[in-house]
């Protein structure tokens, strides 16, 4: 895939998966690192034809989140000039969907959104993190439980 | 759990609300090289 067509691809998918990203990580610089690794990622290794773009992208995102890889592209002030952490975590704080996922696992957050929000099926979600359909399945099953509880607990 | 709404849905509308970066910094600028490395090479004098 040539470079101009993959960022146009990168740019189109951005903030879908961008906020995705912050509602796993709540934090918006290492969203922005992981998902730039993710670009870079691609430009050296695009993913298949037909395979789902945001997905792709999310869950390598995500990876290299886990990886703690510190790109080195942007220099640190530009990084610094959008939203803060704390604004972040506020306004998910504010949000039902942002309360419930807080009281999640990384991993299980990863997991809800890429269905509930970039909406991805089992199967996708398994082939993209490289786990049996099975683990996502209780992974999410655990995730719904625990977010249930926290519903009946507020109300 | 949300009774008005599929959850999908609910996801949709409180996720999108999150702001995004300047789209400057969408993409990596590959012209913001990384620092230089300062290598130091020591040699030993022989005493």
């Amino acid at each position: 895939m040539a470079p101009e067509r993959w960022e146009l691809l990168y740019r189109q998918e951005f903030a879908r998966v961008y906020r995705g990203l912050l509602a796993v990580l709540r934090d918006p610089d290492r969203a922005l690192d992981a998902l730039q690794d993710a670009f870079a990622a691609g430009l050296q290794k695009p993913p298949a034809d037909g395979d789902d773009l945001a997905g792709w992208l999310f869950v390598v995102a995500v990876r290299s989140a886990r990886r703690g890889l510190r790109r080195s592209f942007v220099r640190l002030d530009q990084v610094r000039s959008h939203v803060s952490k704390d604004e972040i975590e506020a306004s998910l704080d504010r949000m039902e969907v942002g309360r419930l996922l807080a009281g999640l696992t990384e991993r299980q957050r990863a997991m809800v959104v890429a269905q509930f929000y970039l909406g991805l099926d089992h199967r996708e979600i398994a082939r993209h993190f490289g786990v049996k359909t099975g683990t996502v399945s209780a992974t999410l099953a655990q995730a719904k439980a625990r977010m249930r509880a926290e519903v009946r607990n507020v109300s | 759990m949300f009774p008005e709404l599929s959850i999908e849905r609910v996801f949709r509308r409180e996720l999108d609300s999150l702001p995004l970066p300047d789209e400057r910094l969408w993409v990596p600028d590959p012209r913001a090289t990384r620092p230089a490395v300062v290598v130091v090479s020591l040699r030993r004098r022989r005493t």
